[in-house]
């Protein structure tokens, strides 16, 4: 047999290796655009009517995670437990982008689950989600003093991603020179 | 000539310049938002244009081309935004540039591929067709010994 004869066959397992591939890919989560790159500009109302708005400028001055999330989403019921025992635990200040929700669910929510975020924004019709490329909820951004974004997380926080992803980014932090 | 030249292009470039400034009007900002969303993909359906999804996401996504087309940006600003947020994915027709040109020119390249393929083998059985031809001067001296041979058997029976 000459080595044509071979070829359908060489082929077939040429695509089902392409399919197994494929197959292990997330095609559903972004890699953002914002890796290294400074905070959009924004100002959003605050989730609580009497306090100030939130703008992109609420987020530079110190490691910060901003965390979008909504009443409505499953899985930040799931990694809740954990932004709460985060704040309990490191202080790290926490900024929340209620997306999508509505102030009376919202805030109910938080009632029933606590609050571990020192602020945050309300975003009715995703402004800042879509300006911030946000796909899905949860995502947390890691912001750095700077105001540059050092992370995307995709899905629910856990023990696991802070611990091997978050910290060292925060560990191996240098200020640009002349910064104070 | 380069003056007519530059005069058509400074009429042609008025009529854009002028709307940008003027109030639009919703049926303009209305088919404007439709064509743009036509031409940007849902980030959470992968394959449906935003005009096209009824995802919430989608459906933000569309208010906000509207927006920014009130506020007087051109489509392709709009689109540009959306590319600062999304990356290339969020543009339905993905731009041309060297990590996609795998992409853009593999149809070419089969099509190029295949021609290659097939005018070889039409030279190889058109070379074969004449093989089967073969005249008196194809044949060894022995050949035509064993020919002549044949036929003189033939011949005399």
């Amino acid at each position: 047999m000459s080595w044509k004869s071979y070829l359908p066959f060489a082929l077939f397992v040429g695509l089902i290796a392409v399919f197994g591939i494929g197959l292990t890919l997330k095609p559903q989560e972004l890699p953002s655009e914002f890796i290294n790159e400074p905070v959009p500009q924004f100002e959003i109302a605050n989730l609580f009517e009497d306090e100030p708005n939130v703008t992109s400028e609420t987020l530079s001055g110190e490691f910060t995670l901003l965390n979008v999330f909504g009443s409505w989403c499953r899985t930040c019921i799931i990694e809740h437990p954990y932004l709460v025992q985060l704040k309990e635990e490191t202080g790290i200040r926490i900024i929340g982008l209620d997306w999508r929700d509505t102030r009376p669910a919202a805030l109910e929510w938080l009632d029933r689950l606590g609050n571990p975020y020192d602020i945050i924004g309300f975003d009715e019709h995703s402004e800042v989600a879509i300006g911030l490329g946000v796909t899905g909820a949860p995502e947390t951004f890691l912001i750095d003093p700077e105001g540059i974004i050092r992370y995307k997380h995709v899905g629910e926080m856990n023990p696991q991603i802070w611990n091997e992803v978050f910290v060292p980014l925060i560990e191996n932090y240098t200020p640009p020179a002349g910064a104070a | 000539m380069l003056r007519a030249l530059f005069l058509s292009f400074a009429l042609l470039s008025a009529p854009a310049a002028f709307a940008q400034n003027a109030e639009l009007d919703d049926a303009t900002v209305e088919q404007r938002t439709e064509d743009i969303s036509r031409t940007l993909r849902c980030v959470v359906c992968q394959n449906q244009s935003i005009a096209d999804s009824n995802a919430t996401l989608a459906e933000d996504m569309r208010r906000l081309v509207e927006v920014r087309v009130r506020a007087g940006d051109t489509d392709d600003e709009v689109r540009a935004y959306m590319q600062t947020n999304y990356g290339d994915f969020v543009l339905m027709s993905p731009p041309v540039k060297p990590t996609t040109y795998l992409l853009w020119f593999s149809p070419l390249l089969i099509v190029g591929g295949g021609l290659i393929w097939y005018v070889m083998s039409a030279r190889k059985r058109a070379a074969e067709a004449t093989g089967t031809e073969l005249g008196d001067d194809d044949l060894s001296a022995e050949e035509q010994a064993r020919l002549q041979k044949l036929m003189d058997e033939n011949a005399s029976s």
